[in-house]
């Protein structure tokens, strides 16, 4: 296993827990297999989907990615971080199955959008809320029209919390080049959401 | 650290900042805070920043709890299926065919032309022999060699560099042959002996129950046989013992041995003790020491060590611990000498034992 992949942030505790699963698995027992399932599908089958909108393909992969740990689980070494590693193999198996049409993201559904923390539906904050609606939808919209790299490197990022080091990792390339496209992604979603988040206030503004 | 220069861009691409903004402690709120107060002019990328970060969302794709049961049966399955099917069919160049078929209903003779076209340029794309993206992790090594000892037999092994190991019985030693050219790294399943030839450019290190058994040349013991738990025990030389989950981490400096001592690791942690070293080596010597040893690791010595497997037909009323010293003994005299103290009888079945203890009201 490369040493690249093995990087953990500062202070990053490593799951033990993991390990423990791992070592089940390495000792034959399916049981440590389903438990990592059953932790990490959730959050493998959300991410799957916001690469590739297929269902069916996406479950495939995850699939394909959990047997494989299981067929080779002898031949591969320590791994450190699972998280990381189940990431990776299903980003990959995903490239691998799917032509170009990736990290497509629907933003015509900005209600399903993950944590709408601002969205009341009292009605004092009706308008403030709407306000935040708006923001949301501004900036899903910019993320929207992002090149598909940089959508990649924001995604990682930003909603799954990984380190530079850990994105340079899974899509392989160097870390200057990560920093690079999360910066003209940044720049871009800034310069769109700048502007449309102004006129929005305008408006409500002079209402 | 200066944020003096900083944009919105750079705050953002702080992870220090956006930990602060999502998941603030107080050490954080002291730094940012500070830092904030300490350039004022700096207030409204901040403010733009952090309002970006808190809105900017993505779509949380729910795993529907009854699809994520049918994919994990299908999964179960599948595991001892000897070969992963793989879908031969690239999924969506079939699903492109399919969908410009319905549209063709236009009769557009030119554009059946021009599609059949693009499908015969996608397809060759797909057969183009390009280079495979991933696999490189998952793919069974074949420069790995893998030694397996059955609970009865052990081993000794001599590797490319010269190192001697010993393979205590039910243990798995998994290694690459060659060696990389910069590290020798072996990883230990059960317990082993080594004797590392010395190579100082090239540091020999031993994985096994989530410790890493760092070396150059020296001769240690390490004993992993239950899952989490280790014990590494130094004869010579010396020997560098890291948490596996920490070393990467520039502060541990993990934990060096001197001959004589002992670590033990479990997860809640380890301690570091002088061991005896017959009792802990006595095994490369066809030495069985138990010295107070409790019950179901000598019941574990045994089975590995003969190959056979125990059954208890009644339970001891108290803690049971053994003594005695057995140097290449047939399992019927170690069980004759292990029967006087520690009150039972035995009785050898082919590669079982019977154990029954004589516990008080059971007898006459």
């Amino acid at each position: 296993m490369s040493s690249k992949a093995e990087h953990l942030i500062p202070g990053e505790t490593l799951s033990s827990e993991d390990q423990f699963f791992w070592q089940m698995i390495r000792s034959g027992d399916p049981a440590g297999l389903e438990s990592l399932y059953e932790k990490y599908a959730d959050e493998l089958f959300s991410f799957g989907m916001n690469v590739l909108s297929e269902n069916e393909l996406v479950k495939d992969c995850i699939q394909e990615v959990f047997l494989e740990l299981w067929k080779y689980k002898s031949s591969l070494n320590a791994i450190r971080n699972f998280r990381l590693y189940l990431f990776k193999c299903l980003r990959n198996k995903i490239y691998n199955e799917s032509g170009k049409r990736r990290w497509i993201t629907p933003i015509d559904d900005v209600s399903k959008l993950k944590g709408q923390p601002y969205v009341d539906a009292e009605e004092t904050n009706l308008i403030a809320s709407q306000i935040e609606m708006e923001k949301q939808e501004a900036l899903a919209e910019a993320y929207g029209k992002l090149p598909d790299r940089q959508k990649e490197v924001i995604h990682y990022l930003f909603f799954e919390s990984f380190t530079y080091e850990q994105v340079s990792d899974i899509m392989g390339i160097n870390v200057q080049s990560v920093y690079t496209l999360a910066w003209k992604a940044l720049k871009c979603i800034k310069k769109h959401y700048s502007k449309g988040f102004t006129l929005i206030s305008l408006f409500y503004y002079f209402q | 650290m200066d944020i003096s220069n900083y944009t919105t861009e750079d705050f953002l691409l702080d992870s220090s900042f956006r930990e602060w903004v999502l998941r603030p402690n107080p050490a954080l709120n002291i730094k940012w805070e500070r830092l904030i107060e300490e350039h004022p002019g700096k207030r409204q990328e901040v403010r733009l920043a952090r309002e970006m970060l808190l809105n900017l969302s993505y779509k949380k794709h729910q795993f529907q709890s009854e699809d994520k049961t049918v994919l994990w049966e299908q999964i179960r399955s599948n595991l001892n299926k000897s070969k992963v099917e793989i879908p031969v069919v690239p999924i969506h160049s079939k699903s492109t065919l399919e969908r410009k078929r319905d549209k063709g209903k236009r009769d557009n003779s030119w554009l059946r032309v021009a599609v059949i076209l693009v499908i015969a340029l996608g397809m060759g794309y797909y057969l183009m022999p390009t280079p495979k993206e991933l696999p490189i992790e998952i793919e069974p090594d074949p420069n790995y060699v893998e030694r397996v000892t059955p609970p009865g037999v052990k081993a000794h092994i001599t590797l490319g560099d010269g190192s001697k190991i010993i393979l205590n019985a039910n243990s798995k030693l998994t290694f690459p042959k060659p060696f990389d050219k910069d590290k020798r790294e072996v990883f230990l399943e059960g317990e082993a002996f080594f004797e590392i030839a010395k190579d100082t450019l090239r540091k020999f290190s031993v994985h096994s129950g989530g410790l890493e058994t760092i070396a150059l040349g020296t001769s240690f013991n390490i004993e992993a046989y239950t899952e989490g738990s280790c014990n590494v025990a130094l004869v010579s030389g010396k020997v560098k013992v890291q948490d596996r989950g920490n070393s990467d981490r520039s502060d541990d400096k993990g934990t060096t041995l001197s001959p004589g001592e002992m670590l033990k690791y479990n997860p809640k942690g380890y301690k570091v003790k002088a061991f005896d070293e017959e009792s802990v080596l006595g095994w490369t010597k066809k030495l069985i020491l138990f010295d107070n040893t409790p019950l179901p690791i000598a019941v574990r010595v045994l089975e590995n060590w003969y190959g056979v497997k125990f059954h208890f037909v009644n339970h001891p009323e108290k803690k049971v611990s053994f003594m005695g010293r057995f140097q290449d003994e047939t399992l019927q005299n170690v069980l004759k000498g292990l029967s006087y103290a520690a009150g039972f009888t035995y009785r050898i079945d082919a590669d079982r034992v019977y154990i029954t203890f004589h516990n008080p009201q059971n007898q006459p």
